[in-house]
């Protein structure tokens, strides 16, 4: 009853002309950035988020265009996924598998329209997840201290290397150069300069938006160079516009399953959408058999990874809201824009920030159907957008680049250090590591030292504080086991291997 | 950390060479561009370096020019109005400032 009342007040905030207004721009513009290939639901956040603080919003307010960036995105990279076989950002890599062969079969109105659905479904079974489990995480969490608080955000890590899978080794270093980046500056416990290289303009660290503009969308930059992908051509979009019901019956059960399954991987740390609709597309073909057509345009298969990533995307909401603790590089992105309006994010959130939390559920609900509304009528227009050539793409997404690191502080020296950061970023894309861990360093390194710091503080020096309570003994264990899981995932796959040349 | 790098660099049979000429050299064009851009940012104004930098970024995607450049002069101006002006994101003037009386 009391989730209803927040709920209801969060409406009342959601419902303002201005975060009305503010959705449905962010949809808009989430939606054309995550479907241009290249863009994904980062670059979108991380370029409104200088926009969004320029433009002196209120932080609910702020929250909520990023946070409809956010879910457009997941809706739009599935346009040029099903039109193009490119898919628009990493989420929707498995959408093409099925989608672009629906377009070519001729059915690419239905490929969209069910897969706009399937994202409708997603997002709005996992905002439910949200409304009914973020208060009861945030009331556990109030318990947590300093200490557990510096073992949650361990765990946040090795989680990464954990689920991340392939790569783990290359995730954790990717991580750690994160958090190196994070001590850069003025030590704020002993007011010592750090790495500061003598330099006036690092005294205060490196600005969050300089690294993720610079890592996410000058190396982008940098990256297409190599990829011109001109000439290509969208399939038309003909037939029929819209699913009719016994297509809708045939893919629902995949939605519901995809979709919690999706949540779930959302909620835990580290886990994003790049992983749920990935892990949900292989189960459905699994359960699927021999019955299905996965790969030459099955609509489940279509349904299921759209379902997934977005209610993933909704999901990694919940372990920032309650925890302060990202579940995805895009909600680091959101906790670096809280905590430039001087919010940390965290269990206190819920009873400090009604409006701000509760808002933004509300918001996700709206925005859905915004986004839903927008999405199926207007498909034709965005996939005109996809025609924009590189020459005009590339320059203004450069231009607005400028823009949002100069509004920070309005030096030359921060626009080099994102020009340097790019190429830094660029290079470490090139040796395949992933940049979202880096930015998950960079935002946890701050709240990491702090709580530590503190943690320490309490126990006059003592380190045996970090283990003492059950709370953070469970995570240390959690952790070990996080750690443990590519070692016995290799060991695994090396025994198959062997079974199988035996 | 020495001996682990030693190992990476001797790994054996991990060498390939993925980048070609063609590709190195647009590409530290590309960050010769961006640098640029961004030391004449505050000296030449918004419009101008922004005209600039967009027209030569242009070029570097293999745009034609005559496109290319009025596409960068309308980035320039489009955009400072739009921010500047119209959400007020302060953007350096540079060179028009004589023109500006504040």
């Amino acid at each position: 009853m009391e989730t209803l009342n927040f709920l209801m007040q969060g409406f009342d905030v959601a419902t303002r002309p201005t975060n009305l207004l503010m959705a449905l721009f962010g949809a808009f513009v989430g939606t054309v950035v995550g479907m241009l290939p290249g863009l994904g639901p980062i670059n979108g956040v991380a370029l409104l988020l200088p926009l969004a603080f320029a433009l002196g919003l209120p932080p609910e307010t702020a929250l909520i265009l990023l946070a409809a960036v956010y879910l457009g995105c997941e809706y739009g990279g599935r346009i040029s996924a099903i039109l193009l076989n490119v898919p628009g950002c990493a989420a929707s890599v498995m959408t093409s598998l099925d989608g672009n062969p629906l377009a070519r079969q001729g059915k690419a109105g239905i490929a969209l329209s069910l897969s706009a659905m399937s994202s409708f479904v997603g997002s709005t079974i996992a905002t439910c997840g949200v409304i009914l489990f973020a208060p009861l995480l945030a009331k556990w969490a109030v318990a947590f201290g300093p200490a557990e608080y510096f073992v949650m955000m361990i765990f946040a890590i090795a989680c990464l290397g954990g689920m991340v899978g392939d790569k783990p080794v290359k995730t954790l270093m990717a991580a750690l150069i994160g958090l190196g980046l994070a001590t850069v500056g003025v030590d704020s416990t002993t007011g010592v300069y750090r790495f500061t290289f003598g330099s006036v303009s690092l005294s205060d660290g490196i600005q969050f938006i300089i690294v993720v503009i610079g890592f996410f969308s000058v190396s982008e930059v940098l990256l297409m160079l190599e990829k011109t992908h001109s000439g290509q051509k969208a399939v038309k979009t003909g037939g029929r516009l819209l699913f009719n019901f016994k297509e809708f019956c045939f893919s629902f059960a995949t939605m519901v399953r995809s979709s919690l399954a999706g949540f779930v991987i959302g909620v835990l740390p580290g886990a994003g959408a790049t992983i749920a609709s990935a892990m949900t597309y292989m189960s459905e073909k699994r359960l699927a058999g021999a019955s299905g057509k996965f790969g030459e345009g099955d609509l489940r298969g279509l349904a299921a990874p759209e379902a997934a990533n977005n209610a993933s995307a909704c999901g990694s909401l919940i372990p920032m809201l309650t925890l302060g603790v990202p579940g995805s590089g895009t909600t680091a992105v959101m906790i670096g824009a809280l905590t430039l309006y001087n919010i940390t994010p965290g269990p206190l959130l819920f009873e400090q920030q009604p409006d701000v939390v509760w808002g933004l559920i509300a918001s996700l609900l709206i925005g859905n159907v915004i986004l839903l509304a927008m999405n199926i009528p207007l498909v034709g227009v965005f996939s005109k957008m996809l025609s924009v050539p590189n020459w005009v793409l590339v320059p203004a997404i450069t231009a607005i680049s400028m823009v949002g690191v100069y509004a920070v502080h309005s030096t030359t020296f921060d626009l080099l250090l994102m020009v340097g950061l790019g190429v830094f970023g660029y290079i470490l894309r090139k040796l395949d590591f992933p940049l979202s861990a880096i930015i998950l360093g960079f935002v946890l390194g701050e709240l990491m030292e702090d709580n530590l710091r503190r943690a320490l503080s309490i126990s006059a020096g003592e380190l045996g504080i970090l283990w003492s309570s059950p709370i953070s003994l469970t995570l240390w264990v959690l952790t070990a086991l996080m750690l443990g899981m590519p070692g016995l995932r290799w060991w695994r796959a090396r025994r198959a291997a062997r079974a199988v040349n035996a | 950390m020495a001996a682990g790098s030693l190992w990476l660099v001797f790994k054996p049979g991990q060498l390939e060479l993925r980048f070609n000429l063609q590709t190195i050299k647009r590409g530290l064009l590309c960050i010769c561009v961006l640098l640029s851009y961004a030391l004449l940012f505050e000296s030449l104004g918004f419009v101008i370096s922004t005209a600039l930098g967009a027209f030569a970024l242009g070029l570097l995607f293999s745009g034609r020019v005559l496109p290319c450049a009025i596409s960068g002069v309308l980035m320039g101006v489009v955009l400072y109005s739009l921010f500047d002006l119209l959400l007020d994101v302060p953007l350096p003037l540079g060179l028009f400032e004589a023109f500006v009386e504040s």
